[in-house]
């Protein structure tokens, strides 16, 4: 068993949130492992500062916050209160409220001088129509086709309904989820007291009620890797779709010094969208998830949401990208852990207390998901050691590329090695 | 149990009481509009609420804001409280989820300039505010580092150490695995050992 199999479960096992079995064996190892005894007690201790450092100490600080919180209490209306909002509402001060009053008053001040020439018979006459006064319209009409638009069919008259009609008004759109702050659902979900979060006001909710709903419909978050989700994309189709290319498997390319980085990438590329059509481009795609999609942040519209995104996908720096890399790894290796303790398979000592093969081979459907969970992990391993100034992550991630590639059942060997070609050559 | 959450308990409580008892009859009179138990709750409660979010926000400012905001919002929906259930709970997720609306405008840009693992910047020492609450050099040391710790290990380390949540109530709270949860608290506390070694 690797010795960091047991280092990296220190910190579970001093919050004993590890399984029984787990628990038992990092147990027994720390009975014979100096270092391991006291890198935990360093993780003891730190409990113990924590628990001693972090009290805050009594002032006069704290009657006056309490004072303060009272005022804003008896000043606070029914309706929602965001201090933090407030603020930021008040810095912007007034240079937006001028210009939007005087634009408003030229508005209405250009409809009420010239309302004869723009309203006739409670119809609006289009701009195009407005020099020719002669023009009557039916009432109920929308405006009324320019000549040039007439078609030419014989005998009608312009008059007659040869138009399309009008497009319709959409009168209630389809209700947008994120209409609905999300830290109110967050609080409905989490509010062990049963009591529910603030009705927001109408003022607070984005103005995106006109959009489409097409709008929402383009916005598709993309999917989370979660233990349900691998277990969808592997099960049904794609398990008989993995054993068709295990057995029509793309030969893996000659590593050469002519063959670039980015040609062999490439090729693993291509062989993991045939595995997994639900991966979309990696590494920044789920960074610019992360924030938008989880409940660290509350989108308040989906124009924020854009916003958010365009952002992070502008912007992703080389530490997002290996966090991507890194959850994604972990990820699979709690599906792994999952899915092999289920068959009750599960040998950590087999291969620094990763995924194993199953024992009883690969040719069943069981046995083509490990290998795909297998070949996932490889590339993200590969991409950690690409990014990861970590040495002792590194050389976990060398040390399962290269049990993959000793493992003659497996097959992802060819790959691992690849793999392990371009880690050496940096 | 967090020793210090222990002692607060029982130090907020009056003698011989349970402190979750003791809540009641303010919670009680507030609903009826007592304002004056309601300050009693908010005098009971700020400070472990304050520790909380400035665990997770690192701001003094953002803290203040965020603390006011959360008792505001929970007198105002004192009424929908459910009798018998315990106070301080309810009053932290409130202040949870408006901290986790701030991280999320704040974390755009932090994202761009936080070092991680070997990157880690050193804690500055530069408390500011806060400075005013905090006496030992040790606690200086102590929430100089924890700021200092990128935002998505701070907040899993806060969650574990401050809120009492198992791996997997934070998990489901911040929709990641319960393995990116044992990883990053593994990390966090990687860093915070290795910043402040010498107090171990």
């Amino acid at each position: 068993m690797d010795h960091r199999y047991y280092q990296e479960r220190l910190s579970a096992f001093a919050d004993s949130e590890l399984k029984p079995d787990e628990h038992a064996r990092v147990a027994d190892h720390l009975d014979g492992c100096a270092g391991c005894r006291r890198r935990l007690q360093e993780l003891r201790n730190l409990a113990r500062l924590v628990d001693r450092d972090s009290s805050l100490t009594e002032s006069d600080y704290w009657e006056e916050a309490a004072g303060r919180t009272e005022q804003k209490i008896d000043s606070a209306g029914p309706g929602v209160t965001d201090v933090a909002e407030e603020r930021r509402r008040r810095k912007l001060g007034w240079w937006w409220k001028v210009p939007a009053i005087a634009a408003s008053v030229l508005i209405v001040g250009y409809i009420g001088l010239h309302e004869s020439d723009i309203i006739k018979d409670d119809v609006m006459i289009p701009p195009a129509e407005r020099a020719a006064p002669g023009v009557h319209l039916e009432a109920g009409r929308v405006g009324t086709p320019d000549e040039s638009e007439l078609p030419l069919v014989e005998g009608k008259d312009v008059d007659e309904e040869v138009w399309s009609e009008p497009q319709p008004v959409i009168a209630s759109p389809t209700p947008i989820e994120s209409d609905v702050p999300l830290k109110t659902r967050a609080a409905d979900k989490d509010d062990t007291a049963g009591a529910q979060m603030e009705v927001p006001d109408e003022g607070q909710i984005f103005s995106h009620r006109e959009r489409p709903a097409t709008a929402v419909a383009d916005i598709v978050p993309p999917p989370e890797i979660d233990v349900a989700d691998e277990q969808r994309v592997v099960s049904g189709e794609k398990s008989e779709i993995a054993l068709k290319e295990r057995k029509t498997a793309i030969p893996a390319p000659k590593v050469t010094e002519k063959q670039s980085e980015a040609q062999i990438v490439d090729h693993f590329a291509l062989k993991r969208e045939d595995y997994d059509d639900n991966y979309k481009s990696g590494p920044r795609r789920k960074a610019s998830a992360s924030l938008a999609d989880t409940s660290a942040i509350t989108v308040q519209s989906a124009e924020e949401r854009e916003q958010v995104l365009d952002y992070e996908l502008a912007e992703v720096s080389d530490d997002s990208v290996l966090d991507y890399w890194r959850e994604r790894r972990d990820s699979l290796l709690d599906i792994s852990d999952a899915r092999e303790k289920k068959r009750g398979l599960y040998k950590p000592e087999a291969v620094a207390g990763y995924a194993q093969s199953p024992v009883v081979g690969r040719s069943d459907s069981v046995g083509a998901r490990a290998d795909q969970t297998e070949y996932r992990l490889m590339e993200a391993w590969f991409h950690i050691c690409k990014l990861s100034p970590d040495s002792i992550e590194t050389s976990k991630g060398i040390e399962f590329l290269r049990t993959v590639a000793a493992d003659k059942r497996s097959p992802n060997r060819k790959e691992a090695a690849a793999y392990l070609e371009l880690i050496e050559r940096q | 149990m967090d020793r210090k959450i222990r002692e607060e308990k029982q130090t907020s409580a009056v003698a011989g009481v349970d402190p979750k008892a003791a809540d009641q009859p303010l919670i009680e009179a507030a609903r009826n509009g007592d304002k004056e138990a309601f300050g009693q709750l908010i005098r009971r409660h700020q400070k472990r609420l304050f520790r909380f979010v400035y665990g997770l926000t690192g701001s003094f400012d953002q803290t203040e804001d965020v603390v006011q905001d959360a008792f505001v919002r929970a007198y105002q929906a004192i009424d929908r409280f459910r009798p018998g259930a315990e106070f301080y709970p309810w009053l932290s997720t409130i202040a949870r989820n408006l901290a986790f609306n701030l991280l999320g405008r704040e974390e755009k840009k932090e994202s761009l300039d936080r070092k991680h693992e070997q990157g880690f910047d050193p804690p500055s020492g530069e408390l500011g505010p806060l400075e005013q609450l905090v006496n030992s050099e040790g606690q200086k040391r102590f929430y100089a580092a924890l700021r200092a710790l990128p935002v998505q290990y701070r907040t899993v380390f806060v969650l574990r150490h401050f809120e009492e949540m198992n791996y997997d109530e934070i998990a489901k709270q911040l929709k990641i695995p319960p393995g990116t949860v044992d990883s990053r608290l593994y990390r966090a506390r990687q860093l915070l050992v290795e910043a402040l070694k010498d107090l171990l």
